[in-house]
């Protein structure tokens, strides 16, 4: 086949279960190769399907992923927990050979177990970790790191704070390790039920108030708040969380003019930022989710190479 | 019959016996210790050995009745033989529970005639459940050695309290699992860093602590003989340190897991790590050795806890906790502590013989002449890899699988026989 594509990015691994499965090195050039695709550059095409697991609700990102493989040429196939194997009890093992009978070349999981694919045997397909309980989801950080260098933004140096319930947020541990890996430093702010002392630290991060976090950053990630969280107690109400955590849209006129909003979705208007927030020029928000393609797109690319 | 040993090293720390000499044993008692002493009608090879009182564990969970796949009392007993036990206690927490005498018989009966000596604890709430006292006159009088609601917590105030004035009646002792289950809540491991960096649910160090805090209330409060299971936190032992200085009739044990492992074991072996009370922080896992070293903490426990590969299988979430302790529990103490010099050989087998059965009020045992022979012997120059082959417990769900461990147990003299290990 003349001039065949090749993904230019070479992985060491092909099962990406946290961001610190990859180097520092790896992580920049599957953002560069995931420029390209986002700017509309051709994708290695390959033959089979991406399997989508998820054993939890999705929208954005299973289709993200199913779209993702669209580009590279592959079909779809999908397991949810509803009206499959799943509740029959098969194994994730199990469903994965099953899957890769049927043709899947490629696997995203997502599962209530933290670390649920590092302790899974090779099913001899890669792997790609969709969002493990509170745990990891490197896919949301790629595509985070993504639309903040299409901003135009160096990393390197960068003050990122994130806010929120921190305590349960895969989208937060993703994104302190990817950031910090391209040499951010990591802010958080949040009700300390969510984000108790030692939390920060264990993150390589630190712990700030709302208020002197969203003076000095240049990014500020805003995590979705989880109406469980009022239920099990950690908060009194929504109304309080908005006006002591919110990115309202007078906090928001207290962000450094040039500074950049990220927020992973679907959000709560309202309460953990307000609609204008959303619209506003520094919001990354809607970008976020065409880098989620791209960088779906260019990290399977890069594994399904690798094979 | 009469066994004798050749050139052993007898070590006594509660006698103050620290002597290589022979040994023989005539009809289950210590006949002679000296040297040039007659054969007796069966010689252990066991020259250049040590020989200790039996070994004694307080704290292990046979699963007979009700959860036979994960281990049984004959497959439990041979596990202790193989660590070196001659006497352990088993928990009550089958199922059913062991809450009336009638079981208590049972179970005890499916354990006569081995070489280990099995005693029971028995449930101290019917059921296990937490509210209302079992019969402690007549569980006692079937052999019940303490009363306990271990593997969970006792939620209910008044009823540990009532419990403690009861078993006064009868100078019961009560052993605490210690653990407030709201706060425990969902927690799988220990709360803190380890937990947050891996997006474990946790466990606050306080869900322990502030349930010993609230029995040592109620021991200064009502009186009663207080044993808390399986200390696990530097805060636990401050409050034990502060009530012995009271006065207080309260002792604790620690388990091999908690002296040698940290949660970051977590990280590493996942669900093979799991168990409740949770593996804590390295200034825990000091504090604990520190406690053992000055005596505030006199007694060791396994905790052993079988559980099935396919249980331990189902991710942190699911599997359910604990870790196999019987066969390693020795080995991994003599080569994690002692040979690394945090605790002498004398405080390790102290805590393992005489420190159990004082607080249990168990017969006590001594490596002297017209004493009953109720003994260990080891190998402390053996090494050995502990793996899945190696282990006699019906379950393989040990945190030290492919661990070289140094010193082992040869085997047990009980009821005046030898029973080596190798068979």
């Amino acid at each position: 086949m003349p001039g065949r594509l090749k993904s230019p990015v070479r992985l060491r691994q092909d099962r990406l279960v946290t961001m610190r499965d990859l180097d520092a090195g790896e992580l920049d050039r599957l953002l560069v190769r995931g420029r390209e695709l986002f700017e509309g550059q051709p994708a290695e095409q390959f033959q089979g399907a991406v399997a989508t697991v998820f054993y939890e609700n999705s929208t954005r990102t299973r289709n993200s992923f199913q779209e993702a493989g669209r580009r590279l040429g592959l079909d779809t196939l999908q397991v949810g927990r509803e009206g499959s194997s799943i509740q029959k009890g098969e194994t994730l093992e199990d469903t994965l050979h099953t899957l890769r009978a049927l043709g899947a070349v490629i696997a995203a999981v997502r599962t209530p177990e933290p670390g649920a694919l590092a302790e899974l045997p090779d099913v001899g397909i890669p792997l790609v970790n969709a969002g493990d309980g509170w745990r990891q989801h490197p896919t949301q950080a790629l595509a985070d790191l993504l639309a903040v260098r299409l901003a135009g933004r160096e990393i390197q140096g960068a003050r990122l704070l994130i806010v929120g319930d921190i305590l349960h947020s895969r989208v937060a541990r993703s994104a302190a390790d990817g950031f910090a890996m391209l040499g951010a430093e990591i802010y958080l702010a949040g009700p300390p039920t969510l984000l108790p002392p030692g939390l920060a630290p264990a993150l390589g991060a630190r712990l700030v108030t709302l208020e002197d976090g969203l003076r000095e950053a240049d990014l500020v990630m805003v995590l979705r708040l989880q109406q469980e969280r009022m239920e099990r107690g950690y908060l009194p109400s929504l109304g309080e969380y908005r006006r002591e955590w919110g990115l309202t849209a007078e906090r928001l006129g207290r962000l450094r003019p040039d500074a950049l909003v990220l927020h992973p979705g679907p959000q709560n208007r309202g309460v953990e930022l307000d609609a204008e927030v959303i619209y506003d020029p520094r919001s990354l928000i809607h970008r976020q989710i065409a880098c989620g393609v791209a960088m779906r797109a260019a990290l399977m690319e890069a594994m399904l190479d690798a094979r | 019959m009469r066994v004798d040993l050749r050139g052993v090293r007898l070590f006594d720390p509660a006698a103050g016996l620290d002597r290589v000499a022979d040994l023989l044993v005539e009809d289950g008692v210590i006949a002679a210790i000296g040297h040039g002493l007659p054969h007796g009608d069966a010689t252990v090879e066991a020259e250049g050995a040590v020989v200790t009182p039996g070994l004694c564990d307080v704290h292990v969970h046979l699963r007979e009745p009700g959860q036979t796949q994960k281990e049984d009392i004959d497959s439990g007993l041979r596990a202790a033989l193989a660590g070196g036990f001659t006497d352990v206690c088993a928990m009550p927490n089958t199922r059913p529970p062991i809450d009336d005498a009638w079981l208590l018989r049972q179970v005890l009966g499916r354990a006569a005639g081995h070489p280990v000596r099995m005693h029971q604890i028995a449930a101290m709430t019917k059921g296990q459940a937490g509210a209302d006292l079992t019969e402690f006159g007549a569980l006692l009088g079937e052999g019940a050695v303490a009363f306990s609601d271990d593997g969970h917590g006792v939620a209910r105030s008044t009823v540990m309290r009532l419990a403690l004035q009861y078993a006064q009646a009868f100078g019961a002792l009560i052993v605490s699992h210690a653990e407030d289950p709201d706060l425990a809540g969902s927690g799988v491991m220990h709360e803190g860093k380890v937990s947050y960096r891996l997006g474990l649910p946790g466990q606050p160090r306080s869900a322990e602590s502030s349930i010993v805090a609230r029995d040592l209330e109620l021991l200064r409060d009502v009186g009663g003989r207080l044993h808390v299971a399986h200390v696990s936190t530097k805060e636990t032992l401050a409050l034990l340190r502060r009530g012995r200085e009271d006065g207080l009739a309260v002792s604790g044990e620690v388990t091999p897991h908690h002296l040698l492992l940290t949660d970051e074991a977590v990280a590493e072996l996942g669900s093979l790590a799991k168990m409740n009370p949770p593996l804590r922080e390295v200034s825990d896992r000091e504090a604990l050795r520190e406690a053992l070293r000055e005596g505030l903490i006199d007694c060791i426990a396994t905790d052993h806890a079988p559980h099935t590969a396919q249980e331990k299988s189902q991710g942190m979430l699911a599997a359910p906790n604990g870790v196999i302790g019987l066969e390693t529990a020795f080995s991994s103490l003599y080569s994690g502590l002692v040979q690394e010099g945090h605790l002498p050989l004398e405080r390790l087998v102290t805590a393992m013989t005489a420190g159990p059965r004082a607080v249990f009020g168990l017969k006590a045992v001594a490596v002297r002449e017209g004493q009953e022979a109720r003994l260990s012997v080891f190998d402390l120059t053996a090494r050995w890899t502990v793996g899945p082959g190696t282990l006699r417990s019906r379950s393989g769900n040990s945190a030290l699988l492919g661990r070289t461990l140094q010193g082992r147990a040869l085997g047990i003299i009980t009821e005046g026989r030898w029973h080596p290990v190798a068979d």
